[in-house]
Formats: structure tokens, C-alpha cells, sequence
């Protein structure tokens, strides 16, 4: 099974390389976990890498993405989205078949291999109730793999450390999950990840602590909380 | 896919403007109908002898007990419409005819106009996508290729203006036999609002029983994809507000650009 790399160090080597081909991933963190910067730097690595990406923007202004991420880190996005190989599109959010729309357009028109869906968590207003939104999500997810692309998608919880974790219906349908924490460690929060699930491939069980720095995130191997 | 109204039949073509007289129906623009409002139902009555009973997006369970409720009303509409034809039928028989509509890939004549072999070839394929994919991908299936019939249009004739744009898109319409497309002016537009569309007579959907869902994602598409290469900017959207496959009378898109 072909195996995409994340671009981010240390979880690529968590997860034996990458994540399988075509599987969609959900990012699962409280506020401030680096949800939107994860998406941002698959997105931006594969860009360098050669394969086209989307973000989809359901929440922030993608123009404000770009602005918060150019200053943060040392990347160049907008060399990358002046050359056509990032794509941010913003959502009319209360319409899920507008969103679908603009996927399968960068998709099927602009050859996009890489889609981040930032947040999952936004798409429930699109929908009724659960029932409508599970099979909304599973619909979502099983187009997106039909259509040769490797997604990310980002969930908001209401959690930051791992004792608190609650799962809801879309960590059960989708190939693989990330959480993303932020642990209070004496005075200071310390920044923190886990595969919990990646269906296709083995992968390391350990929780690691990540730093985000002016090159983006950093998984550090070498320490195991 | 199923329809759900409740359809009466009359059992032959009939001249609508001999029931204008009757002053409780409606004739709607540009379709060959005549509507009336009964009990929160839309009675509706075709040139190819159908009597329709519905209600915007709701499904047959839903509008059934309407009817009972209506019944008696429904019974004297008939014999007025039966005596105003001088049809030799009895109102009696008329109602007997009642069934649910049903509409399957074989199911294409439900309003009998001038239809070409074209339009009952892409209302085949319209209908069997929905039978055989389900709603999800049929309706992908129908944006994808919308999507690139209106981006290849803007590519090949390359209009350099939003005016220009709009009379190559009516153009293409009555090129394609798509329907008549025409603007809608509206009063308080929003500033991402690029244009209002109007369809008569779509090849997609006119006539169509009502099916609870909007049936014309292809011509959405287009108008979406048509917008997005011509403006060079993905963020668009189209929406469909009004289609035959929702009750109403002829079809209706807002294409809108979000924020770059």
C-alpha cells in the first residue's frame, strides 16, 4: 500500500512512513492544539513535494489562515498558492452540497492529490440531525477516497488532555485518527500527539511531545510521556 | 425515485385556456399549467389531461391526510373541470383513477410536450443514475459534468465581460436544449451575489412530478463552473432555489463568489 507522507518529522516515522493512499484522517484537539497549522504544513509539504492541495475552509477566513501561517512560520504559502498548487477555498457554511461542490472541482479541474476540511466539527450544522450527519459524513468520506485523494480533517473537542477524551461518531468512520493534546506538565502546557487508529499499517502507539517552531510542527521521538 | 403527489387523470389532452374561466385557477409563467391552492395543497392542472395534488417538500404520507381533509373540495374542482371540457367522463371515474406517481427510468412522459430524442436520452440517464448510484453519486455524476461543459464554454469563447458572459450562457442553453435561460433582476441583492438565473421548459426537470429533491445539478454546475473559469476563482457557489422536483413551475439558480 502506497503510503503519503504528512511533512510533518516525527509522526511520517510514527507512522511507518505515512498514511495509506486515498484514507481520510481526522485531526482531533481542543483549542490551541495546532489543529489549523497541522492541516496547513500536510498541505504546504506536499505543495513542495509536487501534489496539488485544497484547503477548505469552513470556519476562519482562509485569507486570515494565510496570514496567521506566513507569519508564524517560514514558510512561502503564497509563492505556493500564486503557483496553483494550494488551493484555499472558503465555504458558504451552511450548505454542504456547495462545499462538496468545491472539493470535486479542485479535485476532478485543478488535480488536487491533498484535502484539508478545517473543521469536521462545522459540518453538523449542514445537517438535521445525527442520522443525516453520520450519513452526510460517511457519503463526504467515501467520495472523497473514490476520488484518489488523501484527506485531512480536522475535529474540535472540548478536551485538551488525554484523560478526558470522548469519541464521537466520525473518529468511528474514518481510516485513521491523530489526537492532538495540550497537557499541563507543573506550570507550563506541553504540546503532545498519538495515532489512535490508522486502519492499512502498523503504527506506534507512544505519545510523543511536539513543538511547533518557525518550521512548523516537530514530532520529538526522542521523549515518550 | 419516486414522486410524491397524488395524480388524477383525465385521460385525454385538454385545453388549459378553457378552464381559465375557471377564476380559482392560476396559469403559471411560461409552463402549461394551471394551479390552485387548496387547504395548504397545490392542485395542478396539465395539458396532458393530469390533475396533480402535492405539496412543496412533502413527502405522500405527509400530504395524504390534506386530502382526506380536502376530498370534498378535490371531488367539485373535477366536475367543474369536467363540465367546463364537456368531457363524457364522471367525476366519480376521474377520482377512481387516483394513484401515487411513481417514476422510474421508464417513466419519461409525464408531460407530454415536444420532446426530442435527446431529452428523453438525458432524463434516462438522469433518472437511472438516481436508481442505480443513489442520490449522492448521482448527483456528482451530474456536477461533474456540468461543471465541465460550463467551464469549456468559458474557455473556448473567452467573454470578457459579465454581460457577455450571461448572453453566452443563454446562448448555450438554446444551443444544448437545455431550456430558456434568462436573469432575474432582484431588488435587495447581496454584494456576493453574482446573478440570478431563471429556467423555462428545462430539459432536465419540466413537467417532472414532484420528487422532493432538486433535480438539475448539471445546469447548477454549469452556471458554477462557468463563473468560477471566468472569474478565475474557485470560491463560487451555485445554488438551486426553485426546480419542478420541489413543486414549483420552473427552475431557479443563485450563483454567488465568496471572499477570495
Amino acid at each position: 500500500m502506497k503510503k503519503i507522507p504528512l511533512g510533518i518529522p516525527g509522526l511520517d516515522e510514527m507512522l511507518g512512513g505515512g498514511v495509506p493512499e486515498n484514507h481520510s484522517i481526522l485531526v482531533c484537539g481542543g483549542p490551541g492544539t495546532g489543529k489549523t497549522s497541522f492541516g496547513m504544513q500536510y498541505l504546504y509539504k506536499g505543495a513542495l513535494m509536487g501534489e496539488k492541495g485544497a484547503f477548505i475552509s469552513l470556519e476562519q477566513k482562509s485569507k486570515r489562515i494565510v496570514e496567521d501561517v506566513q507569519n508564524a512560520f517560514s514558510w512561502n504559502v503564497e509563492e505556493e498558492i500564486e503557483k496553483g498548487n494550494l488551493l484555499m477555498l472558503d465555504v458558504d457554511r451552511y450548505n454542504f452540497q456547495n462545499m462538496i461542490d468545491l472539493v470535486q472541482s479542485s479535485v476532478m479541474h485543478h488535480k488536487v492529490k491533498r484535502v484539508v476540511i478545517d473543521t469536521i466539527t462545522m459540518l453538523r450544522l449542514f445537517f438535521r440531525d445525527d442520522y443525516e450527519f453520520r450519513k452526510g459524513l460517511f457519503n463526504l468520506l467515501d467520495f472523497l477516497s473514490s476520488i484518489n485523494v488523501t484527506t485531512i480533517a480536522t475535529v474540535e473537542k472540548p478536551y485538551s488532555v488525554r484523560e478526558e477524551a470522548v469519541f464521537g461518531l466520525e473518529e468511528f468512520i474514518a481510516d485513521g485518527v491523530i489526537m492532538l493534546y495540550n497537557m499541563p506538565k507543573k506550570n507550563q502546557r506541553i504540546r503532545a500527539l498519538e495515532v489512535l487508529k490508522m486502519r492499512g499499517t502498523d503504527h506506534s502507539k507512544s505519545i510523543y511531545p511536539f513543538q511547533i517552531a518557525s518550521d512548523g510542527l516537530n514530532v520529538l521521538l526522542e521523549e515518550v510521556l | 425515485m419516486k414522486a410524491e403527489a397524488f395524480t388524477y387523470d383525465l385521460g385525454t389532452r385538454i385545453d388549459l385556456s378553457k378552464l381559465e374561466k375557471l377564476n380559482y385557477f392560476r396559469r403559471t409563467d411560461n409552463s402549461d399549467a394551471l394551479v390552485t391552492d387548496l387547504k395548504g395543497l397545490t392542485l395542478m392542472v396539465l395539458s396532458n389531461g393530469r390533475i396533480r395534488l402535492f405539496e412543496h417538500e412533502r413527502d405522500f404520507e405527509q400530504i395524504r391526510d390534506k386530502m382526506l381533509t380536502a376530498s370534498i373540495e378535490i371531488y367539485s374542482i373535477i366536475e367543474d373541470i369536467i363540465k367546463t371540457l364537456g368531457l363524457k367522463v364522471s367525476a366519480k371515474q376521474i377520482i377512481s383513477s387516483g394513484r401515487r406517481e411513481e417514476l422510474g427510468t421508464d417513466d419519461l412522459a409525464l408531460f407530454e410536450r415536444k420532446q426530442n430524442l435527446s431529452t428523453h436520452v438525458l432524463r434516462s440517464l438522469l433518472f437511472a443514475s438516481y436508481d442505480l448510484a443513489g442520490d449522492f453519486q448521482a448527483e456528482r455524476i451530474s456536477t461533474q459534468a456540468g461543471e465541465q461543459i460550463g467551464r469549456k464554454a468559458v474557455k473556448i469563447k473567452k467573454p470578457q465581460s459579465k454581460e457577455e458572459l450571461i448572453r453566452l450562457l443563454k446562448k448555450l442553453f438554446d444551443d444544448l436544449g437545455l431550456g430558456k435561460l434568462s436573469t432575474v433582476e432582484r431588488e435587495k441583492g447581496s454584494v456576493t451575489l453574482e446573478a440570478v438565473f431563471r429556467v423555462d421548459d428545462c430539459a432536465l426537470c419540466s413537467g417532472v412530478a414532484p420528487v422532493n429533491k432538486k433535480l438539475c445539478n448539471l445546469t447548477r454546475a454549469l452556471l458554477r463552473g462557468a463563473f468560477a473559469e471566468f472569474k478565475h476563482m474557485e470560491s463560487i457557489t451555485a445554488n438551486e432555489t426553485k426546480c419542478w422536483g420541489m413543486g414549483d413551475t420552473y427552475c431557479e439558480f443563485e450563483v454567488y463568489s465568496l471572499a477570495k
